[in-house]
């Protein structure tokens, strides 16, 4: 019965994105028993390897539990599972709040959100909020690993550091928020290394996987696989290259991606995308920077194609304001931009740039 | 056209020197300093810039009217809010 409800739940039962995000009730869903009554919780049966075998195919977790922080937060360290969830939300604030909070802490889409609780309330609650996360109820976690939107998730070496790397920028956002001086002061003292190199074989699968998540930085939309992505890898008329960047905290590890074609008289970018993790660390702008370098030295101008959605207006400012100008510009809004590379700008001091190439 | 107000041309001038370092000390910054020619204007700068732009000024900045010539200076991002102020208001 709770099944049936909590799958009617889900408005969009169409929802076929993958999920990057578990949000867990704890009281009865995560844990037999209600922590606020004073009861001796215990862990559902399997549920550790539930977590575990979430985590290590880069989803993420998180918690929306209605309790006192700081007991939920004791016996989850108790169960040694407190690292695994991010942006823990535990307060008495509705749920569809918390996910949404949750949400805008990890920067990714609404639409890629499963939530499980065992209350119907509850999962009517997020669900009317918001349509889009898939509302399961306790249960659901035995089949969870099966489910065809967990299950079909290629994951590459990369994602399986997804939630150190997420824990790396909740301590950086931490220093963020307490440092006192202008965004750049704080940029200047993270210490980044900003890393750009050809792609190699290695890292096909982590670049595959960023076409597939990226949204919101990605120029085109358009995804490639890893048979695509190899063909262009060892075309002579086209450059794939992959980023990297480092800073004080940790490796953000391959965050983003340049697909180039080489033409006799300009260099085309026909694929830019950068990781929404680091949409804070203004590093697109560098590497269209690196690249109207790179044009400039070939003495070509700089094409590049991009198709305008209603959620990558940053990476349409990023253009617009490193001087591309829209030639032509279709019905389904695709633009062709071109840059006469008058202007171009030095790297800023705060970043360290190297090419490898 | 709407004449911008000191108060907020003085509101965006401290807007771009406090994000951007390097008007702290040896560079002067004016109303008519070109902001791309002498600093790097980053993605996320860009981004906040036009965000406060458009929270200031209740205004909505088109796509075409992204363009360095309207963002280079204080002087030019003012002319462009009175016109956009202008065309809302007749809208």
């Amino acid at each position: 019965m709770n099944i049936k409800l909590s799958d009617q739940g889900n408005i969009k039962g169409a929802n076929k994105k993958g999920v990057k995000c578990i949000v867990w009730d704890l009281d009865n869903t995560l844990w037999d028993g209600v922590l606020a009554e004073g009861d001796d919780v215990t862990l559902k049966s399997g549920i550790v390897d539930v977590i575990k075998g979430l985590d290590e195919r880069g989803i993420v977790q998180s918690i929306a539990s209605k309790n006192n922080h700081d007991d939920v937060i004791n016996t989850l360290r108790h169960f040694e599972l407190d690292e695994y969830f991010l942006y823990p939300q535990i307060n008495w604030n509705p749920k569809s709040s918390s996910i949404k909070i949750i949400q805008e802490k990890l920067n990714i889409g609404i639409d890629t959100f499963v939530f499980l609780d065992d209350q119907p309330f509850e999962r009517d609650e997020v669900a009317a909020i918001h349509p889009d996360v898939e509302c399961l109820d306790d249960r659901a976690y035995l089949t969870l690993l099966e489910k065809g939107r967990i299950a079909h998730i290629k994951t590459s070496d990369d994602a399986k550091m997804r939630r150190i790397r997420y824990l790396e920028d909740m301590s950086r956002q931490g220093d963020e928020a307490d440092f006192e001086g202008t965004p750049e002061t704080f940029l200047a003292q993270l210490g980044m290394v900003f890393k750009i190199s050809e792609a190699t074989e290695a890292c096909l699968l982590r670049a595959e996987e960023l076409t597939v998540r990226t949204n919101q930085l990605n120029s085109t939309g358009v995804t490639y696989d890893i048979e695509q992505l190899n063909f262009y890898m060892n075309s002579p008329a086209h450059r794939l290259l992959v980023c990297e960047l480092d800073d004080k905290y940790g490796s953000y590890g391959t965050i983003g991606l340049a697909l180039i074609e080489i033409q006799d008289d300009a260099d085309v970018i026909e694929l830019l995308l950068m990781s929404c993790r680091t949409a804070a660390r203004g590093v697109g702008s560098i590497l269209l920077n690196y690249l109207m370098m790179q044009a400039k030295n070939r003495n070509n101008v700089l094409r590049a194609n991009f198709r305008r959605t209603d959620r990558n207006r940053q990476m349409l400012v990023t253009y617009q304001l490193a001087n591309f100008r829209q030639i032509s510009k279709t019905k389904d809004n695709h633009i062709l931009f071109e840059n006469d590379l008058s202007i171009i700008s030095t790297y800023p001091d705060y970043i360290q740039v190297i090419s490898e190439l | 056209m709407s004449e911008i107000a000191q108060k907020d041309r003085s509101k965006l001038y401290h807007f771009i020197e406090s994000n951007m370092t390097i008007y702290d000390d040896d560079i002067e910054f004016v109303d008519s300093t070109n902001i791309f020619t002498s600093g790097f204007v980053s993605s996320i700068f860009a981004m906040r810039l036009l965000n406060f732009l458009e929270n200031e000024f209740s205004i909505t900045v088109p796509d075409e009217d992204i363009v360095i010539s309207n963002f280079s200076s204080v002087n030019k991002m003012c002319e462009m809010v009175s016109r956009l102020k202008t065309i809302e208001a007749h809208a």
